[in-house]
């Protein structure tokens, strides 16, 4: 199977590699080590693997890593680090939102396209915006909790 | 659909991006056996789970003129590569249809998901056939040699088939505006409140004046082999004004023209009883 | 010892040790791990559900380039392993085999025939495809009633398909039902349910220097190395098992994963080598949670006072016994529930089918029985006329009463406490928000253990370290499935010995290199674990204040340490830095590891099923609130709350989160979680069809937690991981029973089962 060329950015970061057609965005970001970006049902059923894509969040394992093509991708990584972290993430650790973690890149992911969209969402429109990640740990309580905060934060930060 | 469990790579095809239209439909014409990829949320799943081995895959997704919503001649035109969520987002008011978006899928998928891949992935439950088939939208199917369009209701000939020759892309679906004294409403039951396929939807548009039903048409979706309209059903509303008694009956002639099957989500007995609830509560909150 | 008066950070909200780095996506997951070299293993899975096995072809297989071994149970050195319960005792009787890779005959379809190791996972994929098995299907068994009758199909050759049985004889039945006024018997259900934890089971495993072996699995059980040098036939001593961060576990990674599979592909290859499950594999063939049947008769006084009760339970353990009996032990020890009843007549049974094995999941068949005797208080409170609070206060256990098989409580049972927090908040029940709804409130008092049966003799190891430089290391095998495992002890150090938590370090979870600390199940580890710790960081803490009692000439009793400092009451203090190099300097040990050891005790009466079996229980209420859309069947929960007495909370934002994620999960077991078998094969193969809840899915949840300080975990604390889930689903279930005027008895109660049953009373 032929392999094609991929251009794309990580985090800001250019990428130019070589693929075969069959590998998912998924795949690809974690062998070029972003293992932030989990595996959990490769179906785009969990929303683990979520990223944002040119600014908007999908599920990393429902894309041809060609799809990918000259785009902008942002990981969890890409929000914030442990030196500096982002609202979200801030909010995540405070509000306790985060147990096992596995869910949470994922999760804050579409908590940032959420409020990148709407900075002063309710916590009906929280729970809609991450009705696409599956999380066993929290029963989602907390999460909500963070998001809404972090919301504040944000606004109160502009 | 059942997977095969331990499968994880997508097995080997050949790809290529086209990035017009023209491109794509000239290489769908040289590879009758190439299957299309736009959003990917659909047949993704299926090639990793050995359901569906694509030797050649024509990737539309970065055919930009496949992705508009605009309203022209008293009729709104979405190019079939448009998201579900650019529908959702759009000022061009379609309530069924944008009803419907929303309930598709869930906020990720919705971001890949197409309302030309929804249409041709021709699922029984396939959340936009039914806003589509009330509204009376006509499909634009493209080859080299032209086009041709298709009332959607004609659309889908069995689960998972459609009309589209193999030189053939689905291009546009062309909604003719609902226009004053319409109502619609769509209401799906899935087995819980987000991210849920279809067990049973269903669509309903009535053109009312004077309260009196002048013209109605009610889709279902998940419990046919394809989509369908309740005929039968629709006729009981015409000329009518709502009331509980004409609800009640017309919910209980649709739930009889549908033919559904059970399967992982439901039965067939519990999608019938659906049916009848999902028409009630549709045509209840239009009276 | 002196004892610490105010707490400064034991009780405080603090976010956990680890929650900057997974906010950051830093955490190093099972399947986040490579080693150069790396190749990958995959299994070659049973496609039929009781087949013999006429024949094995690896030979294509094994030609396929890129391939580097075939194994089948021929290449296994120990391939049939006898499950004995217990790492740090072996307890004898239910000795039930388990193999590694099937033999003979295939028992559930699923089990794993072959396994195969591959330069990269597509060819591994391939190679799977091209082993030639030939089959003679054989007639399965699939429900544990039908597979108790000798004429049914055997699963083990020659053996009888009941691996264990269990009873309790309290009192004298007969004589309380004839002093009965009212007698209710019923029948109830629990489903097959997965675990769905949203990390696959998945590890790594490679061959050391010196030709031992590690493995880098997710596991809730690093002690496993046992059984894998076992399997392997070389020395304990020669197998290394590390657990990283668990992406979730509740039981699922409780028994052995794909550590037995990773251990001989790395051993034959002597390559590292890499195996990830998907979903599908995950959902369709792994462990779930023991399906029951049980049968009740409650008898009853007309004031309401329970005088007898007779249960039957059987369980459907699925092809292996693994860890059967000891969930039917729990669920047998629990079957009457929080309540004082002076006679009882417990039969329990659990059973060999052709489904995957059962196996542990949350509550551990403490929570099949609260479905069930929680169902059963509300059938007889209707019976009776009496209001189901009102029931249930009547006959709640009390401080020094005793349980059915004979231990006497020494401690508090919240029960009337957590229930008036529960109605308190779910206040009166409202009106259905439109015609064609109906609304029903219900609550469900539950119970579980915490810390392991006591004849397990079980016990744990942790050390506590400080540094020249005032901070802290923590080593301890405690596995951290995300429910601050590793937190907790992190935060009982700071208090005791005054350092801050991000000065803590706690490495965990290594057999080689942490102490053995026990499972991470039973809700033991903040018990045992933070028991531990607490002893060790006491004895550090007592040896640095004898030092500084030393400098500054006053007594121990004097001092107190804060801000990382000890300070004397006239205002003199010494730096932590400045005693452990004064310390050092003087031979005096900065270190302590420490055990701590649960009580010991013995296997009950077999007969009678008296004799006492856990350390201690917590206890608690839910309640909840749903209303039915009678046209579509939907149900949704408006409200849901509950409440535990959990002794301590060490971190009550960490206990709100098992609150909280219980009742989703108990919501999803009450609602929608189904995996479908049908003649052995599971129909839920993904997420989109085993249903779990979204954030849509449950309303604001409520956590409330009582403290009444007498837990016999470290300050006090109580274990919660498990007893929050158990009074969840019957909550629910009673509501929606509450809602519809009848009562679903088959789970989950979907829409589907609603409409039938709206259509059916009309």
């Amino acid at each position: 199977m032929k392999k094609y060329p991929l251009e794309f950015k990580v985090n800001g970061k250019k990428y130019s590699v070589e693929v075969k057609p069959n590998v998912t965005l998924l795949r690809l970001l974690r062998s070029l080590g972003f293992t932030e970006v989990k595996a959990g049902c490769e179906k785009g059923d969990c929303g683990t693997c979520a990223v944002l894509l040119d600014g908007e969040p999908v599920n990393s394992c429902l894309t041809l890593a060609l799809q990918a093509q000259g785009k902008e991708i942002t990981t969890v990584r890409g929000l914030g680090t442990m030196e500096k972290l982002h609202p979200i993430q801030e909010a995540f650790v405070k509000y306790g939102a985060i147990q096992c973690g596995f869910c949470t890149p994922g999760m804050i992911i579409s908590a940032k396209a959420l409020l990148d969209k709407n900075p002063n969402p309710t916590r009906e429109e929280i729970r809609e915006a991450i009705s696409g990640n599956l999380c066993r740990c929290t029963g989602y309580q907390k999460i909500v909790d963070a998001i809404e905060a972090a919301a504040k934060m944000m606004r109160e930060a502009k | 659909m059942m997977m095969r469990p331990t499968s994880v790579i997508l097995a080997d095809f050949d790809y290529s991006a086209p990035k017009s239209l023209e491109e794509a439909l000239r290489e769908k014409r040289e590879r009758k056996d190439a299957h299309i990829i736009a959003g990917g949320t659909d047949l993704i799943p299926k090639m990793r789970g050995q359901v569906v081995k694509p030797v050649y895959l024509i990737d539309i997704s970065g055919i930009k003129e496949l992705e508009y919503i605009e309203e022209r001649d008293g009729q709104v035109r979405i190019g079939a590569g448009t998201k579900i969520s650019r529908i959702i987002e759009s000022k061009i008011k379609i309530d069924v249809l944008q009803e419907a978006c929303k309930k598709l899928g869930n906020p990720l998928t919705r971001n890949k998901a197409t309302i030309g891949g929804n249409l041709c992935n021709a699922s029984p439950a396939a959340d936009t056939a039914t806003p589509l088939m009330v509204l009376g939208a006509e499909l634009v199917l493209k080859s080299l040699d032209g086009e041709r369009t298709v009332p959607v209701e004609k659309f889908f000939v069995g689960p998972g088939k459609t009309v589209l020759r193999d030189d053939e892309i689905l291009t546009e679906i062309r909604i003719p505006l609902p226009g004053k004294g319409a109502k619609e409403k769509f209401v799906k039951v899935g087995l819980r409140k987000a991210d849920a396929i279809s067990v049973v939807n269903c669509a309903v548009l009535l053109k009312v004046q004077n309260r009196v039903i002048k013209d109605a048409k009610i889709a279902l979706g998940s419990v046919a082999p394809t989509p369908i309209l309740a005929k039968e059903a629709q006729k009981t509303l015409i000329g009518n004004r709502l009331s509980e008694e004409l609800i009640e009956k017309c919910a209980q002639i649709a739930a009889k023209e549908s033919k559904p099957i059970s399967d992982v989500r439901g039965s067939a007995r519990y999608r019938e009883l659906l049916v009848e609830g999902c028409v009630k509560k549709a045509l209840r909150e239009l009276m | 010892m002196d004892v610490i008066k105010e707490f400064k950070v034991i009780g405080k909200r603090l976010p956990s040790h680890d929650a900057v780095e997974k906010a950051t996506g830093q955490t190093k997951y099972a399947d986040d791990f490579a080693l150069p070299g790396m190749i990958y293993g995959k299994i070659l899975r049973a496609k039929y559900p009781h087949a013999r096995i006429k024949r094995i072809d690896t030979s294509k297989a094994e030609k396929l380039d890129g391939v580097y071994c075939v194994l089948t149970h021929k290449d296994v050195p120990n391939n049939a392993i006898i499950s004995r319960f217990g790492q740090t005792r072996a307890v004898g009787g239910f000795e039930g085999v388990y193999r590694v890779l099937a033999e003979g005959k295939v028992r559930y379809y699923g089990e794993p025939v072959a396994l195969v190791a591959a330069e990269t996972e597509e060819i591994a994929e391939k190679a799977i495809d091209l082993i030639e098995v030939e089959y003679e299907e054989l007639e399965g068994v699939f429900d544990p009633r039908e597979a108790m009758d000798p004429k049914a199909p055997k699963i083990e050759e020659g053996k009888s398909n009941v691996v264990a049985r269990f009873k309790i004889r309290k009192g004298d039945v007969a004589k309380g039902f004839a002093e009965a006024d009212v007698i209710v018997e019923n029948e109830y259900m629990s489903q097959f349910i997965d675990h769905a934890y949203l990390e696959p089971e998945a590890g790594v495993a490679w061959v050391e220097d010196d030709g031992s072996i590690t493995i880098r699995v997710s596991t809730q059980v690093i002690e496993h190395y046992r059984e894998i040098a076992h399997v392997l036939g070389i020395p304990e001593s020669r197998v290394r098992v590390i657990t990283p961060k668990i992406g979730g576990g509740f039981g699922g990674k409780e028994d052995i994963t794909v550590e037995y599979y990773l251990a001989l592909l790395a051993w034959k290859t002597g390559r590292p080598v890499k195996i990830v499950q998907t979903r599908e594999e995950s959902l369709s063939f792994r462990s779930k949670r023991h399906p029951y049947k049980f049968k009740y008769k409650t008898g009853v006084k007309k004031d309401g006072t329970i005088v007898a009760v007779e249960a039957e339970l059987i369980s459907d353990a699925g092809a292996y016994m693994t860890l059967s009996p000891w969930v039917l032990l729990y669920s047998t020890v629990n079957a009457i529930g929080p309540y004082n009843v002076p006679n009882v007549k417990v039969d329990s049974y659990t059973v060999l089918t052709n489904h995957p094995p059962s196996g542990a999941f949350r509550t551990f068949g403490a929570g099949q029985a609260c479905v069930a005797y929680e169902q059963q208080m509300d059938e007889v409170a209707k019976k009776l006329g009496m209001d189901p609070v009102e029931f249930r206060k009547k006959n709640y256990l009390k401080k020094g009463d005793t349980m059915a098989n004979g231990w006497k409580i020494p401690n508090t049972v919240a029960l009337h406490e957590t229930t008036d927090l529960v109605l308190k908040y779910l206040g009166k029940k409202p009106k259905p928000s439109g015609p064609k709804k109906l609304v029903g409130m219900g609550i469900a008092s539950g119970m579980c253990s915490y810390g392991r049966m006591i004849f397990l003799h079980d016990t744990s190891r942790s050390k506590v370290r400080l540094e020249l430089d005032g901070s802290v290391t923590i080593e301890c095998g405690v596995q951290d499935v995300g429910a601050g495992q590793e937190a907790s002890l992190c935060q009982i150090v700071s208090e005791i010995l005054g350092v801050p938590l991000k000065k803590i370090r706690i490495i965990s979870g290594d057999t080689a290199a942490t102490p053995i600390a026990g499972t991470t199940t039973a809700t033991r580890q903040l018990y045992m674990s933070g028991n531990a710790t607490y002893l060790a960081a006491m004895k550090v803490r007592d040896n640095i204040l004898t030092k500084a009692s030393e400098i500054f000439g006053v007594d121990k009793s004097e001092l107190i340490i804060e801000d990382e400092k000890i300070k004397t009451k006239d205002g003199k203090s010494i730096s932590l830095r400045d005693i452990a190099v004064a310390c050092a300097a003087d031979g005096v040990e900065l270190f302590y590891e420490a055990q701590f050891n649960a009580p010991f005790g013995e296997v009950p009466d077999p007969e009678t099923g008296q004799g006492r079996v856990f350390p201690d229980f917590t206890y608690g209420t839910a309640g909840a609130i749903v209303e039915i859309d009678t046209e579509t069947g939907e149900v949704e929960v408006k409200k849901i709350a509950s409440a535990f007495d959990v002794g301590t909370a060490i971190n009550p934002m960490r206990v709100e989160g098992q609150i909280e994620g219980g009742a989703a999960m108990g919501i999803g077991w009450a609602l929608t979680e189904d995996v479908k078998f049908e003649k052995g094969i599971a129909k839920a193969q993904s997420f989109a069809e085993y249903i779990i809840a979204t954030a849509v899915d449950v309303p604001e949840i409520k956590s409330i937690i009582v403290e009444n300080h007498d837990g016999l975990g470290p300050f006090g604390a109580r274990g919660v991981g498990e007893v929050v889930l158990a009074p969840v689903p019957p909550a629910v279930i009673n509501a929606v029973a509450d809602a519809l005027g009848k009562r679903i008895k088959e789970l989950p109660i979907t829409g589907e089962r609603i409409l039938l049953a709206l259509r059916e009373k009309s």
